[in-house]
C-alpha cells in the first residue's frame, strides 16, 4: 500500500488514456502524484496471449459454449484470447429501464482499455467543436482546434501515430509516421470510391501503432493481435509509454487494485482526497492530494461524482448544474458492408492481417453541403484482405471438394467496413445513480439511459445506401449487408456526461476540463465531451488531459487551486 | 533457408525472447498432439462424425480433410462443454443419419460405400440455403431433421478445420501472425491508384 498519511499534489483516477496522459504531464511538470487503478496490474507474458495460434488455445479461441455469456455477457470484444483484460459483469453490475440497453465495457486494470484498444487516432476539428455555429443543434465546445491543436501535435510526438497526410478540413493532419501500405483490396477501393461523384475518399487507417521505433518505444512487428494485448508494447497502451514516462521522473506513485468510491470534501466543500476500496480485502483507505484528476473513463468519473454526495454537494459533487450524468453519446455503430472483390480470388496468399487495421472512408456528408435528412457526419473503417479464420465460409453453400475449393477461393478476396457515426447529445440520454444496486465493493451502482432518434437512423441508412453502392461499383460478389444499430454502448466510446462549456448553467467543467463549482477538481477522459464525433475519442482524451495538465500545473505554481 | 527452420531459429533465438514468441506452433506442426480421450460421443459416433466431417471437408490434392485435422475431436470437446439441449440435438442428429442410412441403403451409414454416404449427405444438404439478410424471415426453416443436423455439423466441420494446423497452414496457407521487420502491402501496379 503506498503511503496515505501524505498529502500528494495530485491523486489521478484511472491508468488508461486519459489517467496515463495526466500522470506523465503531472509528473514532468514537477507535481507529485498518486495514480490510482481499480484493477490489478497485469503481467504482459501471462495474460497477453498475443502470438497464440488458434489450436493453442484449449477451445480453438471460441472459449467455452456459454462461458463468454455467462462471465462477460456486455464484454462483446472479450474471447477467448482477451477475456482477462475485461471486467466480469457480475461485479461491476448497473442497470437500464426496460427497453433501453445499453452494452458498458470495460477493463479494470492497469492500462485499461488502452491495453486493447482499437488504436485509430484521429484528430477532431472546428466541424466538431463549433458544430452547433453550423446546424444550430446543441452546444459549441468552449475550446477552439487551435487551442487543442499543440496538445494533438504533443501526445502524437510521444506516443507516435502513424497516418498520410490529406489535407482533409474535416480531419485535420497530425505530426506522423509513416503510414501502412494499403492491401490490394483497399487500393482498388480506394482507386474507385471517387468515381461515386460523392466525394468518398479512402485514406490509410491513422493508427496509434509505430511504424518506427521513436525514443525508445518500440515499433510494431505486424503480428495482427493487438487486440489481445501488444507483448512488445508497440502502440500507445499506457503500461509502455506515459506511464513509465510518470515512473522515470521519481514524483510517481501507483496503486492498483484501488477501487475509489468517492471524493472526499474538507469543510469549505473543495474536494480533499478520494475514498478507495482495496479491491481483494475490501478494506476502505482515503488518500489525499491537494489536486484530483479524474480519468477513470467518462462513465466511471461521472458515477464517482454521483456517489460524492455532502452537505455542500446534495447532487453529487461538482454538479450544482443538474448537468452531471447528462448528454451521454456512445457512436453510431453495427451497419456494414462486406463481400469479395472477384479479381483478388485464387491468390497465393500473403501477409495481409500483420498490420491489424486497414483504411477510412472518411466522412463526405454535411462537411460542404446540408444533408436533407440528417446533420453532422460518419465514416466507415475497413479493410481487406486474407485473416485467420475464414468466417465467411458458412455462408458458401455446399459440400465437399467443391465446398473446400471454394473457401479457399474466396480466401483471399474479402472487403469490408463498417460505419461509425456520430450520436446527438440528448439530454434524455443519461446516468444517475441507482441506490437499489451495488456493486463487488457496496458502491452503488448506474443506471444508464440512452436511446438513438431520428437523425442515427437516418444516418445508418444512408451509409448503408453509399457503401452498398460503392460495393455494386467494385462488383463485389456474395455482398452481405448488416443493417442492425448495434445495442449503444456497443461501439466502446462512451462520452459526455460531464460536459464541458461556457455557461456553468449548462455545463460541468470550464474549458480547462476544471468543474465549476471546485477549482481542484477535473475531469479529463470523454466525460467532458460535448459533441461525440464520428470516430474514436481517444486522441482527443489525450490531448485534452495534456492540456488541461498544463493548466494545472500553471496554476498549482500560483496556488490558484 | 526452409521457413520451417526458420521459424525454429527464430523461436530459439533472442528475438524470440524480446517478442515473447510462442513455440507451441512448431511443435504441434512437428507431431502428433497427446491422444485425446473422447468426453461425450462414443468410439462409433465419434467415427460417425469423423466421416460426416470427411465428407463436408475432404482431403484433395492440396490438403488433409477434416478426418486427418482430427476434427470430430473437436466436435466432441466442444459439444461435451455444451448444455444439455445442444448435446440432445447431436445425439437426435447422428440417429437421423442412421436411421435414412438403414431406410435407403439397409446398412449403418459407415459399411455405406463412399457414392452412398454422398448421397445421404446431398439429400441433408438439398434444400441448403444461406441467407444474406439477417433478417430471419428469409432464412429456410429446416424441413427435416437430417437438413437441421446438416447446418449444425458443417457450422462445427468449419470451426475445427479452419482453426487446426492443417487448415490454417496446408489448406489455407495463412501468412499472418508473423513477427515481420517491416509490412508490405499491395505491390501489383494494376492496383495502384
Amino acid at each position: 500500500m503506498i503511503d496515505l498519511k501524505r498529502t500528494y499534489d495530485a491523486i489521478v483516477v484511472g491508468s488508461g488514456a486519459a489517467g496515463g496522459m495526466a500522470a506523465k504531464e503531472l509528473t514532468e511538470g514537477g507535481l507529485e502524484v498518486l495514480v490510482l487503478e481499480a484493477g490489478p496490474e497485469l503481467n504482459p507474458s501471462r495474460d497477453f496471449l498475443t502470438h497464440s495460434w488458434p489450436y493453442d488455445m484449449r477451445f480453438r479461441g471460441f472459449d467455452k459454449p456459454g462461458d463468454l455469456e455467462k462471465y462477460y455477457p456486455n464484454q462483446w470484444l472479450a474471447s477467448e484470447y482477451s477475456r482477462q483484460l475485461y471486467v466480469e459483469d457480475a461485479e461491476h453490475p448497473y442497470t437500464t429501464p426496460p427497453g433501453k440497453p445499453y452494452r458498458w465495457s470495460r477493463s479494470r486494470c492497469v492500462g485499461g482499455k488502452l491495453l486493447h484498444w482499437g488504436r485509430n487516432a484521429r484528430r477532431l476539428s472546428d466541424l466538431n467543436f463549433k458544430a452547433a455555429d453550423r446546424d444550430g443543434y446543441g452546444e459549441n465546445w468552449p475550446i477552439t482546434y487551435a487551442e487543442l491543436a499543440p496538445y494533438y501535435d504533443k501526445v502524437e510526438s510521444f506516443v507516435g501515430v502513424s497516418g498520410s497526410i490529406e489535407n482533409l478540413p474535416q480531419l485535420p493532419d497530425g505530426k506522423f509516421l509513416p503510414p501502412m501500405p494499403l492491401n490490394c483490396g483497399e487500393r482498388i477501393a480506394q482507386k474507385v470510391a471517387p468515381s461515386l461523384g460523392l466525394g468518398m475518399r479512402v485514406i490509410p487507417k491513422r493508427a496509434a501503432q509505430r511504424t518506427v521505433s521513436i525514443h525508445g518505444l518500440v515499433k510494431c512487428h505486424y503480428c495482427g493481435s493487438c487486440g489481445r494485448g501488444c507483448d512488445v508494447g508497440a502502440f500507445w497502451n499506457s503500461i509502455s509509454d506515459t506511464l513509465p514516462a510518470a515512473r522515470k521522473t521519481g514524483r510517481f506513485a501507483l496503486q492498483s487494485d484501488a477501487v475509489v468510491r468517492e471524493i472526499t470534501v474538507d469543510d469549505s466543500g473543495k474536494a480533499k482526497g478520494v475514498l478507495f476500496i482495496d479491491r481483494q480485502t475490501k478494506k476502505s483507505y482515503e488518500a489525499k492530494a491537494r489536486v484530483i484528476v479524474l480519468g477513470a473513463s467518462a462513465l466511471e468519473s461521472t458515477r464517482i461524482m454521483l456517489n460524492s454526495v455532502s452537505r455542500f454537494w446534495p447532487n453529487g459533487i461538482g454538479n450544482s448544474s443538474g448537468v452531471l450524468g447528462h448528454y451521454l453519446m456512445d457512436q453510431l455503430f453495427g451497419p456494414g458492408v462486406s463481400g469479395f472483390l472477384p479479381e483478388l480470388r485464387d491468390r497465393r496468399p500473403v501477409n495481409e492481417d500483420g498490420k491489424a487495421g486497414g483504411v477510412y472512408i472518411e466522412a463526405f456528408r454535411n462537411i460542404d453541403s446540408r444533408h436533407p435528412k440528417f446533420i453532422r457526419s460518419y465514416d466507415n473503417e475497413g479493410g481487406s484482405g486474407a485473416r485467420i479464420f475464414p468466417g465467411y465460409a458458412s455462408s458458401l453453400v455446399g459440400f465437399g471438394s467443391q465446398f473446400k475449393k471454394s473457401v479457399r477461393s474466396y480466401y483471399t478476396a474479402p472487403l469490408s467496413f463498417y460505419m461509425l457515426g456520430e450520436t446527438l447529445a440528448r439530454w434524455e440520454n443519461y446516468v444517475e445513480i441507482d441506490k437499489n444496486v451495488v456493486d463487488a465493493w457496496g458502491i452503488p451502482v448506474l443506471k444508464i439511459h440512452c436511446e438513438w432518434g431520428d437523425n442515427e437512423h437516418e444516418m445508418a441508412k444512408d451509409a448503408l445506401e453509399t457503401v452498398q453502392e460503392l460495393f455494386h461499383r467494385l462488383h463485389a460478389e456474395n455482398v452481405s449487408v448488416s443493417k442492425g444499430i448495434f445495442t449503444p454502448g456497443s461501439a466502446m466510446h462512451d462520452m459526455g456526461t460531464a460536459r464541458m462549456g461556457a455557461d456553468p448553467k449548462k455545463s460541468v467543467l470550464n474549458k480547462f476540463n476544471q468543474t465549476h463549482d471546485v477549482k481542484n477538481l477535473f475531469v479529463v477522459d470523454g466525460a467532458s465531451f460535448v459533441t461525440s464525433g464520428g470516430y474514436g475519442p481517444t486522441l482527443t482524451i489525450g490531448a485534452l488531459s495534456c492540456r488541461a495538465a498544463d493548466y494545472i500545473i500553471t496554476q498549482s505554481k500560483r496556488r490558484e487551486l | 533457408m526452409e521457413r520451417r527452420t526458420a521459424l525454429k531459429v527464430i523461436a530459439g533465438s533472442a528475438l524470440a525472447q524480446q517478442f515473447g514468441l510462442s513455440q507451441h506452433h512448431l511443435v504441434k506442426i512437428a507431431q502428433d498432439p497427446s491422444p485425446y480421450k473422447l468426453q461425450f460421443f462414443s468410439p462409433v459416433q465419434n467415427a460417425l462424425v469423423d466421416r460426416l466431417s470427411e465428407l463436408i471437408i475432404p482431403a484433395d490434392d492440396h490438403s488433409p480433410g477434416a478426418h486427418e485435422a482430427k476434427v470430430s475431436f473437436f466436435i466432441d470437446l466442444m459439444v461435451s462443454n455444451n448444455k444439455q439441449e445442444v448435446q440432445e440435438q447431436w445425439l437426435t442428429g447422428l440417429k437421423a443419419v442412421e436411421a435414412e442410412a438403414h431406410s435407403r441403403f439397409g446398412k449403418p451409414f459407415l459399411e455405406c460405400d463412399a457414392r452412398q454416404q454422398d448421397e445421404i449427405m446431398a439429400k441433408m444438404a438439398v434444400h441448403e440455403v444461406v441467407s444474406d439478410s439477417e433478417d430471419d424471415s428469409a432464412r429456410t426453416v429446416p424441413r427435416s431433421e437430417l437438413e437441421r443436423f446438416f447446418a449444425q455439423l458443417k457450422q462445427m466441420t468449419i470451426e475445427g478445420y479452419y482453426t487446426s494446423a492443417i487448415g490454417i497452414h496446408q489448406e489455407l496457407q495463412y501468412k499472418g501472425n508473423e513477427v515481420l521487420a517491416e509490412f508490405i502491402g499491395c505491390t501489383h501496379p494494376e492496383h495502384q491508384h
